[in-house]
């Protein structure tokens, strides 16, 4: 997350929002996104609806909940995911921005 | 290993949820306008 809190501006660059989805209940979250000044969209879903859904339709988190990362286009099309086998099992920020890079030149 | 697919056309799932301040964001609102990295995270705290 501090990695992508840094690079941020990158992905603003290329046309991006980030969204970050996480488990906590709203106030931890709240105060954990404060704590560490992030400036990009955090949702806290305690409820995992959101995970839920993608487990269904998209098929991620077959092994459970790991980290996931998707690239969704702007005609709302999933043309990227990843998901992690382990906690840090993370895609690297540079191929995130090489597949938007990808979707840019379309 | 991890898992890496980059799929063809799936419509990515609408949903909804209030940010950590509370404000509404959905999915569908960033279509048109711009690409979404959407990031499932296991736990922050």
């Amino acid at each position: 997350m501090a990695q992508l809190r840094r690079e941020y501006q990158e992905f603003i660059k290329r046309g991006a929002e980030v969204i970050a989805i996480g488990p906590e209940d709203r106030k931890a979250f709240a105060e954990w996104w404060r704590e560490h000044d992030m400036p990009f969209v955090g949702l806290p879903d305690p409820e995992h609806s959101v995970s839920k859904l993608y487990g269904q339709q998209v098929k991620i988190f077959k092994l459970g909940r790991m980290p996931a990362q998707l690239i969704i286009d702007k005609k709302g099309l999933i043309r990227y995911k990843h998901y992690g086998s382990s906690m840090a099992d993370i895609a690297e920020n540079s191929e995130l921005l090489s597949k938007l890079d990808e979707l840019n030149k379309e | 290993m991890s898992d890496i697919e980059t799929t063809g056309s799936k419509p990515a799932p609408d949903f909804e949820l209030a940010d950590s301040e509370g404000r509404k964001v959905t999915l569908s609102s960033y279509k048109g306008n711009k690409h979404v990295v959407l990031i499932f995270n296991r736990g922050f705290v």
